[in-house]
């Protein structure tokens, strides 16, 4: 019984411990430096490099579950594009993903209050069917979404006058969070279109994606994490949401590893205790 | 919308969030509660965006402004119904003509493209010259690349028993998933940390204003 | 009239406000309750036992620590010949190399089996979809 309750208070005790060390550096700051890795230089490259009035595809295909890792990505991303004067397409994969591309929209559109929907940016909505709708879009976009999501018809949008299918798209970025996402689009954009594909995921889901960075050129570089998103704000020159985060982010990380130290020395004590 | 309605939402986010973190201590009705009614909205966003987002525009309103034009989507929606009545157990093998459907059309579609884009483009990515990199660790890591993938595939056979010197590869192979599942534990941690960031962000900014 | 008063009180899209302020915050309270558990889980699982063990828990350190602002600050004095072992550079170089091969490995293995199920599925020698184990 007495076992059972100590193992109960030390697991209370490493739950309060993790809080206090995430909430203190989000109320006293410490201002830690980001280094930028070569993934997340690679995603930013090829954004830099399309050229101005561009039409790219921004993918929303995640929900409110893992906003906190993705949405700083999104909002990066989209200032970096408009900083480009690319004009931006908003869909989703993900039933939620709009609402989420309405919120980075609004934060987007505070730095550049003078970009017009329907001619800068515009959000065709959500599609079922993940990759069957990505191969559906390779021959004709306008069939995927016959309007938009106010209900205007594609073919009276000024943006996607010349815009037919995803060959004219300049590059896809899929922020991702699961099935259907980063996965789909490198099998029916890239690999079928030759559309670029960069994106972000979670940082979960990052190293399976690794992979399709390759000599292939299957992915054009990949954030993954909330890390990857304050490289971006850094490569962009901006202290977005990311960047405040990451000293929260240090201090747990190094908790995680002081927990993993005692937690071999409780585990080496009771072996030695247990052969004597 | 109204300020009362605006703080009210505020407030109702905070009892959620803080309902669902006193599960940590122990499990209790707060927390049955808050679940209850996160599965009872999920379920009812789901409907709600399967009606509006798919069969509204894809199919009904389609039928209705233009039905001879677009008659072929009785097609689908026929199917649709025939899935429909697996819930009547004496006309339920009727569902298996749209499963059948989709398990073809799925098995067809992975067939092609996991061909490409994991097996061709990965084999092809895999052949690369090692003395390529511009750096001896770049170097390095190519040979750990080339070695890791053919002996990572290796483990992965097991229609024969790998023992003695066959085993050996396998070996190898199983380090380099180690190796990987290490470096997924780590970024594991990372992605956790990053949402409970995000809830503790919420209730000290939007909520207490501790923070700007 | 209902709807002009709904959406004074929740916003031009009433939808939106159980969105906003209820499934939101309690999905994601709902994932972020794991930061606690994986932290416990480090705690009281992550113990050496074995090489293999050794070198999962070895690649998992240097990733925690890699990927965060602290890992730059820890080895930034190490000078230019030994940026190798600099914590982000080893973080990124074990992501690029021997975790690439090993996820690769995963993806070839994996799409084999799904080749293999999908012909099984088209010539018709798998049909336990449809509720037969013939």
């Amino acid at each position: 019984m007495s076992a059972v309750s100590n193992t109960q208070t030390e697991r209370r005790i490493v739950f309060l411990v993790l809080l206090v060390a995430v909430a203190l550096p989000l109320i006293f700051p410490i201002g830690w430096k980001t280094e930028v890795s070569s993934y997340a230089k690679m995603a930013w490259d090829l954004i830099e490099t399309t050229p101005d009035s561009s039409v790219v595809i921004f993918s929303f295909d995640y929900d409110p579950s893992t906003m906190t890792e993705l949405q700083p990505m999104a909002e990066a991303m989209l200032d970096h594009a408009w900083s480009r004067n690319q004009k931006v397409i908003a869909i989703a994969l993900w039933p939620q993903g709009m609402q989420m591309a309405d919120q980075a929209f609004t934060a987007a559109l505070l730095n550049y209050p003078n970009k017009k929907y329907g001619e800068d940016y515009v959000s065709l909505g959500y599609k079922v069917a993940g990759i069957v709708a990505i191969q559906a879009m390779g021959r004709s976009l306008e069939e995927v979404f016959p309007a938009d999501l106010k209900g205007t018809k594609y073919a009276d949008i000024p943006m996607l006058k010349d815009i037919h299918n995803l060959k004219d798209i300049a590059y896809v970025n899929s922020l991702s969070s699961g099935v259907p996402g980063i996965k789909e689009w490198i099998m029916g954009a890239r690999d079928i279109s030759q559309t670029p594909v960069t994106g972000g995921t979670t940082a979960v889901s990052a190293p399976g994606f690794f992979p399709y960075v390759n000599s292939q050129n299957q992915l054009y570089g990949l954030l993954g994490g909330l890390k990857a998103a304050s490289e971006y704000e850094t490569l962009i020159g901006k202290i977005g949401s990311a960047t405040v985060k990451m000293d929260a982010q240090s201090v747990a990380h190094l908790l995680i590893l002081v927990f993993i130290l005692i937690g071999n020395i409780k585990a080496f004590r009771q072996r030695k205790r247990r052969q004597t | 919308m109204s300020g009362f309605m605006a703080t009210f939402g505020l407030w109702l986010a905070v009892f959620f969030t803080f309902s669902i973190f006193s599960f940590l201590y122990k499990d209790n009705p707060l927390y049955k509660l808050s679940e209850q009614i996160f599965v009872g909205l999920s379920a009812a966003y789901w409907l709600v965006y399967m009606i509006y987002s798919i069969l509204l525009p894809n199919l009904v309103t389609k039928l209705i402004t233009d039905f001879w034009g677009n008659v072929i989507l009785l097609i689908p929606a026929a199917l649709g119904l025939m899935m429909l009545l697996r819930i009547f157990p004496k006309i339920q093998w009727v569902s298996r003509f749209p499963i059948a459907i989709m398990i073809g059309t799925s098995a067809g579609i992975s067939m092609l493209r996991y061909t490409k884009s994991d097996l061709v483009s990965q084999i092809s990515a895999t052949m690369i010259n090692p003395f390529a990199a511009s750096t001896v660790s770049g170097v390095i890591g190519n040979f750990l690349l080339i070695i890791g993938t053919i002996c990572g595939v290796y483990f992965f056979y097991f229609s024969k028993k790998q023992e003695g010197i066959s085993a050996v590869p396998s070996k190898i192979g199983i380090w380099f998933l180690m190796i990987s599942f290490g470096a997924s534990f780590g970024y594991t941690v990372m992605a956790r940390i990053s949402l409970l960031i995000g809830r503790l962000e919420f209730l000290l900014k939007d909520w207490l204003h501790v923070i700007k | 009239m209902v709807i002009a008063c709904t959406q004074a009180w929740l916003g031009s899209k009433p939808f939106d406000y159980l969105f906003d302020n209820a499934y939101m915050p309690l999905s994601a309270t709902m994932f972020s309750l794991l930061a606690f558990f994986i932290a416990s889980a480090a705690y009281r699982a992550f113990i050496i036992r074995s090489f293999e063990s050794n070198l999962l828990m070895i690649t998992a350190v240097i990733v925690i620590i890699g990927r965060t602002s602290l890992g730059g600050m820890l080895t930034g004095w190490l000078p230019e010949s030994l940026k190798f072992w600099h914590l982000p550079n080893l973080s990124d170089f074990i992501m690029e190399f021997p975790n690439t091969a090993a996820q690769r490995a995963i993806m070839i293995s994996a799409a084999l089996g799904i080749i293999g199920s999908s012909l099984r599925i088209i010539l018709g020698i798998e049909r336990s979809y449809l509720g037969s184990d013939k």
